[in-house]
């Protein structure tokens, strides 16, 4: 049994926290933004798997991923014809433009998937 | 600094007279409050989209980690490897509680008492509570007559209602399971606090005005009945080798311990300081006036502690009674 500094204790206390966090973001294990992947990339969806749809990425991304014009995007769910591109899909279901929801485009984009195959 | 044991310790000479331990945990409170405020205000400034990346202050949050962890997990033994998280939850998160579980493993409960700022927040609410104490006449003799006569069904109101907290940590685990969504969000305080530039989050806003007002009466409320991390930094601190102890040889019971304790904890009559509910804010050290008495002190967990818990030894004054 041997009695521990009280300052120590709290210095330890910092150490450990901080210097576990420290190694992992040293050894690549850390990323505070599920929209860049380790690396820094940006991460995309998946274009065979429409659930990996998020809300922060862009009319701009889902047209390039899943090979739909915008326009034609916009014209399904009624949205105005000059919506840009780099919109997110969370500010276009929070819009009271149309009637977007962004598990709609996902169902929406699921059913164009089938019978594009 | 020291003294010999059972002696009063003497009053701290230089350095440590101007920098106690309070001092210290203080400076390392405030670091970690100003850490988690400016990322509040760097994210609340940065637009989404923009060049500059500010993450979230929900990143660093360890209970997010507790959350995810069980997506992550069937997940990753299930899918392509690839780490997935619910919604809010990152990779930090998960990172921040392998770290905090670390923390607890070694040293027990230092993350409450020394690190969470919402824990920090709700000090600083009791201490402004007892500046107009101090300086509101009234207020004073309500404290001073509260203080005197403490009422025994409160006592076992507090006692009962720190049960709470567990059942909060299986219901949100149960929940968060079964809907794959982190449906905790909406009733977390400090998700509403630190989310605050960005919108009100409700109920937890409502929750986290609750916790405010009550934390005038009773200091760290949320710590006490609420808090869904604190169980699980109390199963993984059991595990813990350096805990608080008390040598009753030395101990006069005096009792200053137990005033002092924030968290109401019975220090005089414990042994050695197992319970959840103790945060390791080292209050009850600080304030012992015998050297030796109570002390940090680093036991193995299957070494047996020096006196059987159940033998009290009674101070010859009290045992004239």
């Amino acid at each position: 049994m041997m009695r521990v500094n009280p300052y120590l204790y709290g210095a330890l206390a910092v150490i450990l926290l901080v210097g576990v966090v420290s190694a992992a973001q040293s050894a690549g294990f850390w990323s505070t933004d599920n929209k860049y992947t380790r690396t820094g990339e940006k991460v995309q969806a998946d274009p065979t798997n429409v659930d990996t749809i998020k809300g922060w990425m862009t009319l701009g991304d889902i047209s390039r991923t899943y090979r739909v014009p915008v326009e034609e995007i916009l014209a399904a769910f009624n949205l105005p014809p000059d919506t840009p591109s780099t919109a997110t899909l969370k500010s276009l279901a929070e819009s009271k433009d149309g009637d977007f929801e962004v598990s709609a485009l996902r169902s929406w984009l699921g059913r164009r998937l089938k019978t594009t195959k | 600094m020291g003294a010999e044991p059972g002696a009063i310790k003497p009053k701290p000479k230089g350095l440590f007279a101007v920098l106690s331990v309070q001092h210290m945990r203080l400076a390392v409170q405030l670091g970690f409050f100003a850490f988690i405020a400016m990322l509040v205000i760097r994210h609340g400034l940065v637009p989404e989209g923009a060049a500059i990346r500010a993450p979230s202050p929900e990143a660093y949050c360890p209970f997010g980690g507790v959350e995810t962890l069980y997506r992550t997990v069937t997940a990753a033994l299930t899918g392509s490897g690839a780490l997935r998280f619910i919604n809010h939850a990152r990779l930090s998160n998960l990172v921040v509680l392998i770290a905090l579980l670390v923390t607890a493993v070694v040293l027990k409960s230092s993350f409450c008492g020394w690190i969470c700022p919402f824990g920090t927040l709700q000090e600083w609410i009791m201490g402004f509570s007892r500046f107009l104490q101090r300086k509101v006449p009234a207020l004073r003799r309500l404290a001073k007559a509260a203080r005197a006569h403490p009422q025994p069904g409160l006592l076992a109101l507090d006692r009962r209602l720190r049960w709470l907290k567990y059942g909060v940590l299986a219901l949100i685990l149960y929940y968060t399971i079964a809907v794959g969504k982190m449906v905790f969000r909406a009733y977390d305080p400090y998700a509403a606090l630190i989310a605050l530039p960005e919108g009100i989050i409700w109920p937890a806003f409502a929750i986290l005005i609750a916790v405010v007002v009550l934390g005038f009466f009773v200091e760290r409320p949320w710590c006490r009945y609420l808090c869904p991390l604190s169980p699980v930094i109390g199963l993984f601190g059991k595990l813990a080798p350096v805990k608080i102890e008390r040598t009753s040889t030395f101990c006069k019971r005096c009792n200053i311990c137990e005033v002092r304790c924030p968290v109401g904890l019975p220090v005089a009559s414990a042994n050695r300081i197992t319970a959840v509910d103790c945060n390791n804010c080292l209050k009850c050290i600080e304030v012992c006036p015998r050297g030796g008495a109570l002390d940090l002190r680093l036991r193995w967990p299957w070494a047996r502690p020096a006196m059987p818990a159940l033998v009290v030894e009674v101070p010859a004054s009290d045992a004239a009674r």
